[in-house]
């Protein structure tokens, strides 16, 4: 099933606060410029927990799959089009407000299947 | 007096003694000892083509009816593997191979019915009649203990006053619980109250726990719980005692038991399919008194419990399995972990159940009594998540009570974990479920 990017934002946060609220953390506003570790506070094992949270809602794993790394997920953007980008395939036009940050992850992606090949 | 031989002494015994008095009872169903004792002579005989070889016996969940079939086992000389209707016929069949068995056999309707046969690469070797018994597979594949029904027999106390006693069965007659409740009861003259369905609705034990006037009750901590809950209120008085093996038993466990069974004595009791019956544990407190690790068939080392093997103990592995086979005065590793803590020792699970999360060693065990504590919580069972963040989540599954606020219990549940255990031992995922999956001796399902 697809899903819109605004689907995805949406149930997104959602996880997101879950986590915060199980954590009790503090968190003033949900923007996608956040940085999940910095700005929300998160630990790695919370990172964790969100992964597994999204896995649940969206059944699909992309660190798991080893179509993306932790490393490389800063912002709360990069995380929707992350799951963006998996549930809806490569081929989805993208969003033209999240074009770019798009294209960038289009190319991490491409770069980590033509390495997973060779 | 080998032990094959005192199991017909004791049913011609108690035949002469009270012919039509039940050795086993189900619901309204009984069988009486002589009516036993001819049914056993039939199937003897007709066992008698299965001497020398080894056998698989599928036991159905007609236990009235499969009770005798096991039973004249005894006087063949053959080894008979115990299956229960757990598996299915294709598994058995694998089984079959695995342990390189000659045959599949059951009863249905007293008749004796091969359901699949091969040949065996290897002539088996069968001293005096074997059985063969299954671990439970709480944590996987199960493995093939060799019994004698001498070694078998080793733990039973004979008594005169446990004679004409009720005892309820809780455990499947296949696994080696249940056959040390079976053993304890028919070698005593008592009366061995069958479940009439498996998996058993606890209501329904219950139901025949009260009509049957139960006085002995041998389960795991996980069917006590059941059964308190489908108790509410009530107080059962016939009760004389509960005995509890295979799960680790905690304090606030023994206390409600004594609450709803106030006539009762608690004893719980540490056992393997592997290594026998080895303590038994009277004075109603959880864990044990230090003393009993004796350096001569128990120890600890590295927190984790080892026993020698003693006359309790299995005869051997049957084929299948890489681990070591048993051998006199070598120590073997049992898995369980445990903490001694002001004198006594306390059980906290087993050590291959342990989670790995992100380096941290978490304990489900220890998570999970905490949970439990937390009012509208049933059951739970707390597992890893794999994750390729961390390695392993810790989720909790649960079953909760009906009209319960989940997201309130959730919050006490985290309120309470944070409080007890370090940070990585707290449960990150949860849930819900209807009920949990048991093995066949009653206890949580581990593993798929």
């Amino acid at each position: 099933m697809k899903l819109t990017m605004s689907q995805i934002e949406t149930s997104v946060n959602e996880c997101i606060l879950q986590v915060a609220r199980e954590q009790e953390l503090q968190i003033s506003e949900l923007n996608s410029q956040k940085s999940v570790v910095n700005d929300l506070g998160f630990t790695s094992l919370d990172v964790a927990t969100l992964t597994a949270l999204l896995e649940n809602t969206f059944k699909v794993d992309p660190f798991g799959l080893g179509l993306a790394s932790i490393t490389e997920i800063r912002t709360l953007q990069d995380m929707y089009n992350l799951y963006h980008r998996c549930i809806n395939g490569l081929s989805k036009t993208p969003n033209p407000l999240t074009q770019s940050l798009d294209q960038s992850e289009s190319d991490r992606l491409k770069k980590r299947m033509q390495k997973r090949a060779i | 007096m080998a032990s094959q031989a005192l199991l017909i002494s004791k049913l011609k015994h108690f035949s002469l003694e009270t012919p039509k008095r039940a050795a086993f009872a189900s619901g309204s169903d009984s069988i009486g000892w002589k009516d036993l004792l001819d049914e056993v002579a039939i199937y003897t005989e007709k066992l008698k083509c299965f001497s020398n070889k080894r056998t698989l016996l599928f036991i159905n969940n007609n236990f009235l009816q499969q009770i005798p079939f096991l039973i004249s086992t005894s006087q063949v000389h053959g080894e008979f593997i115990l299956i229960s209707s757990y598996h299915t016929l294709a598994r058995a069949q694998v089984l079959m191979a695995e342990f390189d068995a000659e045959n599949i056999i059951c009863v249905e309707d007293k008749k004796i019915r091969i359901l699949a046969t091969r040949s065996p690469t290897n002539k088996p070797f069968i001293p005096e009649p074997l059985l063969g018994i299954l671990t439970s597979g709480t944590t996987g594949t199960p493995k093939c203990a060799r019994y004698s029904w001498d070694r078998l027999s080793k733990a039973v106390a004979l008594n005169e006053k446990f004679r004409n006693c009720r005892w309820m069965m809780s455990y499947h007659i296949t696994n080696f619980a249940g056959l040390q409740v079976f053993l304890q009861c028919f070698l005593n003259g008592g009366c061995l109250i069958l479940p009439k369905n498996w998996p058993s609705e606890w209501s329904e034990d219950l139901e025949m726990i009260i009509s049957h006037h139960v006085e002995y009750l041998n389960c795991t901590a996980t069917y006590l719980r059941k059964l308190i809950l489908c108790m509410s209120d009530a107080e059962i008085l016939s009760v004389k005692r509960v005995t509890l093996g295979g799960e680790v038993v905690d304090q606030s466990l023994i206390d409600d038991l004594k609450n709803k069974f106030p006539a009762a004595k608690a004893i719980h009791i540490y056992a393997s399919t592997e290594m026998g019956a080895r303590i038994e544990v009277k004075d109603e407190q959880a864990g044990f008194p230090i003393n009993l690790i004796n350096e001569k068939d128990i120890r600890i080392v590295d927190n984790e419990i080892q026993l020698r093997p003693s006359e309790r103990s299995m005869i051997s592995y049957l084929k299948n399995t890489s681990e070591p086979q048993i051998k006199p005065d070598v120590w073997m590793s049992t898995g369980d972990l445990v903490e001694v803590k002001d004198g006594r020792v306390f059980f906290l699970g087993r050590k291959d159940l342990m989670i790995n999360v992100g380096g941290f060693k978490v304990n489900p065990t220890i998570v999970e009594a905490i949970i439990r504590e937390v009012p509208g919580v049933e059951e739970v069972l707390v597992s890893g998540l794999k994750n390729p963040i961390s390695g392993y989540l810790v989720k909790a599954t649960l079953v909760v009570r009906q009209n319960v606020e989940w997201e309130k219990t959730k919050t006490l549940i985290l309120k309470e974990c944070k409080k007890r255990l370090p940070y990585y031992s707290v449960p990150r995922i949860f849930e819900l479920t209807d009920r949990l999956v048991l093995t066949s001796s009653s206890k949580i399902m581990r593993k798929a």
